[in-house]
């Protein structure tokens, strides 16, 4: 039968409700032509009608990766609506011109990491009433995020059209431009609390030509910039919360000859090529994985032949290929330099190789051409037991999930063994030469976090005090008690104050383990709670002698009456165990009597990860009423709860 | 039916996912129901990737049928 015909036939079978048995027909197809978009959209379909989903979104991925064009990204997003259940995430897409080829771009984007979204796409040019009107269409559809694309000619005509406008008459233009959108997006924050809201800034614009020879000053790549500069600039300020995306830097990735095809943005209106869009649904997608808390956190790393070239238990420390500047060498060093760039902004670094330990550490010790040394390493597996199991005590060693991981490995038997034991962690296909490691690194946008903020910064170093603090754990003999007076734990619990409060909401977003409920906010829901006199937030500083840890602990509680609602509370992984969640309930009970309140009440909501909090509040004497869906309702008199104090081996400073 | 018009059909089932089936010598945008405005853009598209020819913005907003279609692609491919 050919390859046409079997695909109708699972077609028909799967339309008879056979699901099972047509999956068993299309997989041969796909195994046969993996690039088939039919093939692989009846097997999504199938996947979707057996209810695995996450399967389904890697088959489509696959497709739209093998056709990246609208009409793939159509077709899948028509399946994952009609067949795909609830999304995991709502966006709606709003700009000048025509929208619905981004929405499924986005769509397709999505899927690529793991997430079903729902997209909405605004209407034609529509985008200032959808923004001011809040009945407008997109609302009805409860977007959690909104992306806005500009189109630089319309909003900036002068700075477009007229080539002598000279610096004072250009920065009027764009302030103009500024404040509009300044007002549209402050009315629909205001209007739509908790909407997370993105801008892509201005762009290249098509045709315009630079005057050779003219001042740089009226140059028009200049002019994008000062633009954009005064975008982001005014719109942070003024627009707590939204994020500006790099739209020209976007363009430029793709090839300014390359943004719009002339035919379909006359005909239709659509203002940029499937390649562009598809840049710019990858950003998009990012953004979506920093709201689900989805954004990896450590970057898992093999040796021979991914962190340098050769194999060091052959060709010894010095006969490896790091540094320099010839080849291969050189690929490797800017290879570990894009993962030094990682490691700036946060990201954790780990080895993991089939090697002699001494030999590979050598390597990182004595090796002149290496970037990254030993203490750059948080954790380290270097031994001959498989990688799999070797992963998941990184994982434990380092207190995170696997799922936060992304694992790099030149070996394709390492990496097809690490994705059949360990779906969850990322592990991509590494390219085959060496000189595109680097290039491949800075595409791999699965790290993005929507802020930067100092406790990203400190992590490895962070990683390393604990490293050191076991250390004395296991010196204390075993006598825990001895052990945690001997930290010096100081904690701080305080009234959230505003300089926090986007690292509020990154540990909110970003914490798995200690945290009641995972429900995430914007930093929009954070600001309103901070200003409302009905909310403490309280947010908590850890440090000791090894170190300072920073704004690690978050408590959200709402006062109605003469009732606490304890709306969630967290702590991340890297205090805990210390009695830290001790004194943050005691501070959260000290807040409570303040307020005068005689009731608390809390809630857990059980997630994959988060078991460590599911006793929580039984442990300190709330009663628990268990819910059929597996939630927990916790209430609690005051009096009853008596006098819960913070460990003798913290130094407390409270607010309350 | 001629070949160049059963190839064509071909594309046109391809990129609106749909069977050969459905389509009669009749089709055109508006009849089909998958042949929506937008799927016409990426139906030209691969028209012009099936058949390695240049479509002009009128020739695309006037191929919107089987037969006007067919005849721009035959003047093209000769």
């Amino acid at each position: 039968m050919d390859i046409r015909e079997q695909i109708k036939l699972a077609s028909v079978i799967l339309k008879s409700g056979a699901a099972a048995q047509a999956l068993d027909t299309i997989l041969p197809v796909l195994g046969a032509e993996p690039q088939n978009i039919r093939a692989s959209l009846v097997a999504a379909e199938c996947q979707l009608v057996l209810g695995n989903k996450s399967d389904a979104l890697v088959v489509l991925a696959a497709a739209g990766n093998a056709a990246p064009t609208a009409s793939t990204a159509s077709a899948i997003t028509r399946l994952l609506t009609k067949r795909g259940g609830d999304p995991s995430i709502r966006a709606a897409v709003i700009g000048h011109g025509t929208l619905e080829p981004l929405a499924d771009h986005l769509c397709v984007a999505a899927a690529s990491v793991g997430i079903h979204a729902s997209i909405n796409a605004g209407e034609y040019d529509q985008w200032a009433r959808e923004l001011m009107d809040p009945i407008a269409d997109i609302w009805q559809h409860h977007p959690q995020v909104v992306f806005l694309t500009l189109d630089t000619a319309a909003l900036l005509p002068k700075l477009v059209d007229d080539a002598l406008l000279g610096m004072d008459a250009m920065l009027a233009d764009i302030d103009d431009a500024i404040l509009i959108l300044k007002q549209m997006l402050t009315a629909a924050a205001s209007a739509h609390p908790g909407v997370q809201l993105v801008v892509h800034g201005f762009g290249y614009c098509a045709n315009v030509m630079p005057v050779i020879g003219g001042d740089s000053e009226n140059h028009p790549a200049n002019r994008l910039a000062i633009a954009n500069q005064r975008l982001r600039s005014g719109l942070s300020k003024d627009v707590p919360g939204v994020v500006v995306l790099d739209q020209a830097g976007m363009e430029a990735s793709v090839g300014t000859s390359n943004i719009r095809d002339e035919r379909l943005y006359f005909l239709a209106g659509i203002r940029f090529t499937d390649a562009l869009m598809r840049t710019m649904a990858e950003y998009q997608a990012s953004i979506l994985m920093a709201l689900l808390g989805k954004t990896r956190k450590c970057l898992v790393l093999d040796c021979d032949h991914t962190l340098w070239g050769g194999v060091v238990g052959e060709d010894g420390t010095f006969g490896v290929h790091v540094g320099g500047s010839s080849n291969p060498g050189n690929a490797f060093t800017a290879f570990q330099k894009g993962i030094k760039r990682l490691q700036s902004r946060g990201v954790i670094l780990a080895v993991l190789s089939k090697n002699n330990e001494q030999d590979a550490l050598d390597v990182f010790q004595n090796h002149p051409g290496m970037l990254l040394r030993q203490t750059d390493i948080a954790a380290h597996r270097i031994n001959w037991n498989d990688k799999a199991s070797n992963l998941t005590e990184l994982a434990r060693e380092l207190n995170i999930g696997s799922d936060s991981m992304v694992f790099l490995d030149d070996n394709p038997m390492e990496r097809a063994l690490m994705r059949q034991v360990h779906p969850e962690v990322l592990t991509p296909e590494l390219p085959a030469d060496p000189s595109a490691y680097a290039a491949f690194l800075a595409g791999l946008r699965v790290f993005e976090t929507l802020q930067l903020t100092g406790e990203d910064v400190n992590r490895t170093k962070s990683y390393a005090e604990n490293q050191q603090r076991a250390s004395l754990e296991q010196a204390s003999g075993g006598d825990y008690n001895a052990y945690l007076h001997s930290l010096g734990i100081r904690v701080q619990c305080i009234a959230s104050q505003p300089g926090s409060l986007s690292r509020i909401t990154q540990l909110i977003n970003k914490t798995n383990q200690f945290n009641a409920t995972t429900r995430r906010v914007t930093d929009a829901d954070v600001a309103e709670m901070h200003a409302s006199p009905e909310w403490i937030v309280i947010e908590t500083h850890v440090a000791d002698r090894f170190g300072d840890s920073g704004l690690t602990g978050v408590a959200l509680c709402e006062v109605s009456g003469s009732t606490l609602r304890i709306d969630n509370v967290l702590l991340s992984c890297r205090v805990l165990g210390r009695g830290v969640e001790t004194t943050l309930m005691a501070c959260i009970i000290k807040a409570a009597a303040q307020h005068g309140c005689t009731d608390i009440t809390a809630c857990y909501l059980p997630s994959a990860k988060n078991a460590p909090i599911a006793e929580y509040f039984d442990k300190v004497g709330f009663v628990v009423s268990e819910q059929p869906d597996g939630s927990k309702n916790y209430t609690a008199r005051m009096d009853a709860l008596g006098e819960l104090t913070s460990p003798a081996w913290i130094s407390l400073t409270s607010s309350w | 039916m001629t070949d160049l018009q059963s190839k064509i059909l071909d594309v046109i089932a391809e990129t609106l996912m749909i069977d050969t089936d459905d389509l009669s010598g009749d089709a055109a945008m508006g009849v089909v129901p998958e042949w929506t405005s937008f799927a016409h853009l990426s139906l030209m598209a691969a028209i012009e990737e099936a058949f390695g020819i240049e479509l002009s913005m009128d020739e695309m907003s006037k191929a919107t049928s089987l037969e006007t279609l067919t005849a721009t692609v035959h003047a093209k491919v000769g």
